[in-house]
């Protein structure tokens, strides 16, 4: 019996391990997901830098609508602090989320950062990397809460 | 019985510590980069948009790392982020896997340091590697030279 139980926690511990992008949904149109993100955003102390119309962009060009839209969110102490522990993180800032419209709701997933983490294993890079999962962790909640 | 279920046993064991170990990369570094040897990030920007655009992709903009989250004109002058993009490419991309939005649109970051400015972006095929899906990488192989071709053109300044 004890072994089965070991198997079992072995597999949900290895799947919160690998943990992956972070991802929310909002029974919503495309425009009310980024009001929505950026209020969240606002609430957890972060800024909108920019919407990415990479769907308007692409339809424009006689390419297919892909559905989708990406958003930059950030803070400057997030830059700071990137500044000081690894200049290499700045690479993923501004915070990248996407937008994906599938029928009437929006999924939305964050870049996958867990893997930086194993690139960059130092405490202060680990610690500052999951204080940006944390946040974009809130973020999404409160966006799949309203 | 006992021994299928001992079997069962190890491969749900090995399979529970082989998920807990992170995706790594095969043989690839999450980071490209160039060093532009001296000059400063203004000449660096320059340089960098015309061998975007001598490379078949569109110049999208440029804005200090912390645009638009620090107030105007008291933006860091040391590190920016040059946004571009090859529409074909991005439309087929994203027809195959709506992940590549992970590296879309294209962005390079320029750091001045007192030496020299120092050209990153995520590198796309790191990328598509632990996304583990070969009809992607083959794209985001052919990005990845496309990258490295930029900046090092780039750094010829």
């Amino acid at each position: 019996m004890v072994k089965p139980v070991c198997a079992i926690l072995v597999l949900v511990l290895g799947a919160v391990a690998h943990a992956g992008p972070l991802t929310a949904t909002a029974k919503t149109d495309l425009a009310g997901a980024i009001d929505g993100l950026t209020a969240a955003a606002e609430n957890s102390g972060y800024q909108l830098v920019k919407v990415q119309p990479i769907d308007q962009a692409l339809i424009k060009r006689g390419y297919p609508n892909p559905g989708m839209r990406i958003l930059f969110i950030g803070k400057s102490s997030a830059v700071e602090q990137a500044m000081k522990a690894n200049p290499k993180l700045l690479s993923v800032l501004p915070l990248r989320l996407t937008l994906i419209v599938e029928d009437e709701r929006v999924i939305v997933s964050s870049d996958d950062l867990e893997m930086w983490k194993a690139m960059f294993p130092d405490p202060a890079t680990v610690r500052l990397i999951e204080g940006w999962q944390h946040d974009l962790g809130l973020i999404l909640s409160d966006l799949s809460g309203r | 019985m006992h021994v299928y279920s001992r079997c069962l046993l190890w491969v749900f064991l090995c399979f529970g510590l082989f998920s807990a170990l992170p995706a790594r990369a095969e043989e690839e570094d999450p980071l490209l980069s160039v060093f532009l040897e001296g000059g400063n990030i203004e000449q660096a920007t320059e340089s960098l948009i015309q061998a975007i655009n001598s490379n078949n992709f569109s110049f999208i903009r440029q804005q200090a790392i912390d645009s638009r989250l620090v107030p105007a004109g008291l933006e860091a002058g040391s590190a920016r982020i040059v946004y571009f993009c090859n529409f074909d490419l991005m439309s087929r991309a994203l027809a195959i896997d709506t992940r590549t939005t992970e590296f879309l649109p294209c962005r390079i970051t320029l750091i001045e340091t007192d030496k020299g400015v120092e050209l990153s972006a995520v590198n796309p095929a790191w990328v598509s590697n632990r996304l583990g899906n070969h009809r992607l990488h083959e794209y985001c192989v052919k990005m990845k030279k496309d990258y490295l071709n930029i900046m090092s053109e780039a750094a010829l300044w």
